[in-house]
């Protein structure tokens, strides 16, 4: 805020800068400040996120939309705000990220004592958009496979443990749900047997009524045991294959010797695309392959995307799928109140609780190695003060000597030595598209169907879904549109409203399409309020790694649908590179007075 | 983690996200030691790690549990994120009262959170450092005891901020945090002034937002996916 006080820096003296808070740059302001490092963290911009902020009033969107127009944010260009006014209680993200319940984010948050942080909300369902004609109705197909026996485990509701259960020639899903809804039993037929205590439910014979739900042209994407086990767009021969492909999926990767048959398989098809596996390997209906393609978030579509690239994404889906407590049928979170936006500022007031400086609104000028003089004139000041490596000038004329300097090209104007080849970029740029065009929406409505709860045994109502639209390019395949819609739960809009955010590496009228589908596919089509469109350009990160020494350039930033795990290893890999000697297991890690004080405080 | 009542009656009993805003060196985290701790340390150094208390405020017809974020000194720097005061219920606007500039940022302050906060937020005009005017200049620890400490240092008179805060329905007191005066009634007068509305148990429809302190995931909103025990699950299931 601008009116807030401006004093002197309280040293000029600090072990590290860091520039900008972004993700990456404000991880490491904690790991570094808890690690018992003096962090000065300063951002030019007078707010916090750099490319994963978030904007809250509607002036802070246009007075970004002309510096995007005018070149001046780095890797982003042509916005265009698009309507009405941004009233009063609004969050719009640069970054509603999604975040998988098996992510390293999640993994490190927990061991920092921080998961409880933020409020995590759940990404419920999945829809895809299909034509009638996309939609196989197998029903010669079925009988073909009660003869052939197609059976394969159903990995989809329980994960790995589902593949024991495989049970050849059985018309049966031999998995026994954990839990399950006391209507859902009901349906399930005595024809089971005595013997088994759960059972499961039968396939499509005995009329069970389907458990996945439609709005207009979407069709939800199966999630759980039931889903695939009643689904009326599967035969029982596609429920074999897709469980079999599910189960090459969890184990693509597995050391074990016992699995050596799917990392062949893997190793085989590797550099072919997703749809080539699945049409030699795992035959399933266009329907199908295209659900299970909207669950990489990937941009690019199933045709074009190798299988080294598809197998990771659907790996995280499935491995996080049925784990997140008291909604079996989530695989994802999100952050409430913006998303990595909101993780950014909370990460800065965790560094500034554990000693760290931030300050908004300041830039470095220059930087430049300290010399000999300085040093002596430093020593007969203080004696104490240690000579350090680079003096640095910030924008409202202070100077200050550091060791390191953190911070992505974009913030480091002046560089102490022309940047050299990086030695070890810490990303590749191999597959990544060029460009993603980018759009957040809100709508004048709530949109129930999206945000309910889908089973009554759920105790958690989802606050966010995932919708993929598949849009013909000019001539070509279809390319994935996803829209991530935010209910008023997460704190960003006002109750009779949803946010959308679209993204996809087709084009603007792509999104639109694929929106207004979405609006068309409701009973009442919700009006827009406003829209704000633009382009995220991956800039490749020629820059990245350590140029000289004590200078650390951070990669850019990942455009996505979800959280970039990355970020989280290329802090980790800076922490460790600063604090050296044995010290690296402690990234994130709170200091033990500190987690005496909120043992304290629980207690109270 | 639940404020069950001891005996008696049922009261309202609810948590309520307190911050305190001002300048810096004001006095605002004093304020929060006196009050949580009953404390005061002359020219302390900040508390690393200490951003975080939570008090209980008895009180005849309810039971009120601040949770009380203060700013890690973030307020220095024009540093601080929107996540500090979103969903603040009350807030302590804090000034000096021998310091004229620290009035003037706490009315940018309160306008700011007339214009962002919820609409039910309650602000309480808080003037602190009071035993350095005249009427309170008594010593009450012979250390300090000199000509320049027994001078009235007050420069803002209190009719003016009593004036202000009247205007912009404020609750207004002066206080020292270092002898205490009047710290608790602050308080108290922000525990009873809340409207009964906020208090409602949470948890109907749409309230599933944690505060984003560490112990507002365990509040049982129908929204927010518990970690504590997802963690616990997490180590049980992992498999693969
Ligand atoms: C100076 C200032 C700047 C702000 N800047 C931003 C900003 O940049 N971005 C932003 O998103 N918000 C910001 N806010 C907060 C925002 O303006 C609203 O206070 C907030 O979004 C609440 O919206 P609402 O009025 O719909 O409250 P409601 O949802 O109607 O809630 C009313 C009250 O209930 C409380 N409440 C609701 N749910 C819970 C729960 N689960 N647990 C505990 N309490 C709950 C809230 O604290 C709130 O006080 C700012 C506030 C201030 C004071
Ligand atoms: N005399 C006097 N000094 C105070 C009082 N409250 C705080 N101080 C002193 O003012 C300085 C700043 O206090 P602090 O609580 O850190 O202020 P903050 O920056 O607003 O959190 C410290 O040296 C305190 O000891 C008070 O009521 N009276
Ligand atoms: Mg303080």
């Amino acid at each position: 805020m601008s009116f807030t006080d401006n004093p002197p820096l309280p040293s000029t003296d600090w072990d590290i800068l860091i520039t900008g808070s972004g993700i990456k740059q404000s991880l490491l302001a904690v790991a570094l400040s808890r690690a018992g490092r003096t962090v000065l963290q300063i951002d030019h911009n007078a707010y916090y996120g750099g490319s994963s902020t978030a904007f809250y009033t509607h002036s802070d969107i246009t007075t970004w939309t002309a510096r995007v127009n005018a070149g001046h944010e780095a890797g982003f260009s042509h916005a265009e705000l698009v309507g009405g006014v941004l009233g009063r209680g609004f969050t719009l993200s640069l970054a509603p990220d999604l975040v998988y319940w098996d992510s390293a984010l999640l993994r490190m948050l927990r061991a920092a004592d921080m998961a409880e942080s933020f409020s995590w909300q759940a990404v419920g369902s999945w829809w895809v958009w299909l034509t009638d004609e996309e939609v196989a109705v197998p029903a010669a197909a079925a009988a073909a496979a009660a003869a052939g026996g197609g059976g394969g485990a159903l990995l989809m509701d329980a994960g790995v443990k589902a593949a024991k259960a495989v049970a050849a020639g059985k018309k049966r899903w031999n998995k026994g749900r954990k839990k399950t809804a006391a209507a859902e039993e009901e349906t399930v037929g005595e024809g089971e047997g005595a013997a088994v205590a759960d059972p499961p439910p039968p396939l499509q014979e005995e009329g069970a009524t389907t458990t996945l739900r439609k709005m207009g042209g979407f069709r939800e994407v199966a999630c759980t045991f039931e889903d695939v086990a009643w689904s009326k767009d599967l035969s029982d021969r596609d429920r074999g294959y897709l469980g079999e492909f599910l189960r090459f999926v969890m184990k693509h990767d597995s050391p074990d010797p016992a699995d050596q048959k799917h990392r062949d398989i893997f190793t085989e098809y590797k550099t072919k695309p997703l749809t080539t596996l699945l049409t030699t390997l795992f035959p399933l209906p266009p329907s199908a392959t295209t659900s299970l393609s909207s669950l990489s978030l990937l941009p690019t579509p199933p045709a074009t995307t190798p299988l080294s690239t598809a197998l990771p994404a659907l790996a995280r889906h499935f491995r996080s799928l049925g784990n997140i407590p008291d909604v079996r049928s989530a695989a994802a979170l999100t952050v409430a109140y913006g998303g990595s936006a909101e993780l950014c500022q909370v990460f800065s007031r965790a560094a500034a609780v554990a000693g760290g400086i931030n300050v908004l609104g300041r830039g470095v000028s220059a930087v430049r190695p300290a010399e000999k003089e300085q040093e002596q004139g430093e020593e007969e000041a203080g004696g104490k003060q240690r000579r350090r490596r680079y003096k640095v000038a910030l924008d409202n004329g202070e100077e200050i000597g550091v060791d390191w300097i953190i911070g992505s090209p974009s913030d480091l104007p002046s560089t102490p030595t022309p940047p050299s080849p990086a030695p070890q970029p810490t990303t590749t740029a191999t597959e990544q598209p060029t460009a993603l065009y980018r759009a957040a929406y809100i709508l004048t409505a709530d949109l129930p169907t999206l945000f309910q709860k889908k089973y009554a045994d759920e105790a958690i109502t989802p606050a966010a879904a995932v919708l993929m639209v598949p849009v013909a390019e000019e001539g070509g395949a279809a390319v994935p549109v996803y829209i991530l819609a935010r209910s008023w739960v997460t704190g960003e809009c006002p109750r009779g409203h949803t946010l959308l955010y679209a993204s996809t590496t087709h084009s603007y009228a792509a999104i639109s399409t694929a929106v207004s589908r979405l609006l068309q596919s409701q009973e009442v089509p919700p009006g827009v309020l406003l829209s704000l469109f633009y382009t995220q350009t991956h800039v490749s990160p020629t820059n990245t790694g350590e140029d000289a020494e004590g200078v650390v350039y951070l990669a850019p930033e990942e455009p996505g649908v979800v959280f970039d795990d990355g970020a989280v290893e290329e802090a980790r890999g800076v922490f460790g590179r600063i604090v050296g000697g044995g010290e690296e297991e402690g990234f994130m890690r709170l200091p033990e007075n500190a987690r005496r004080l909120l043992d304290e405080m629980e207690e109270a | 983690m639940a404020s069950r009542e001891e005996a008696g009656a049922p009261k309202l009993s609810s948590s309520v996200k307190l911050v305190l805003l001002g300048e810096a060196a004001v006095g605002k985290s004093s304020l929060v030691l006196r009050f949580v701790n009953d404390d005061f340390q002359e020219n302390k150094e900040p508390t690393i790690g200490a951003a975080f208390l939570t008090q209980k405020c008895n009180l005849p017809t309810r039971t009120i549990k601040f949770e009380i974020w203060d700013t890690a000194g973030q307020e220095r720097f024009a540093s601080l994120a929107p996540m500090y005061y979103r969903n603040a219920q009350t807030a302590l606007v804090v000034y000096d009262i021998t310091k004229p500039t620290s009035l003037t940022k706490a009315k940018h302050w309160v306008a700011e959170l007339q214009r962002q906060a919820s609409p039910g937020i309650v602000i309480a005009l808080v003037g602190n450092k009071l035993d350095l005017a005249s009427s309170n200049a008594i010593s009450a620890n012979a250390d300090d005891v000199d000509d320049a400490e027994n001078e009235d240092r007050r420069a803002i008179p209190t009719s003016e901020a009593k004036a202000y805060a009247e205007e912009e329905s404020l609750l207004f007191y002066e206080t020292s945090a270092k002898t205490g005066e009047n710290v608790q009634a602050v308080f108290e007068a922000i525990a009873n002034a809340i409207p009964e509305s906020t208090l409602k148990p949470r948890g109907g429809a749409g309230t599933g937002m944690g505060g984003g302190a560490r112990s507002s995931a365990n509040e049982g909103h129908s929204h927010a996916v518990n970690m504590a025990d997802a963690t616990r699950a997490a180590k049980e299931g992992c498999a693969c």
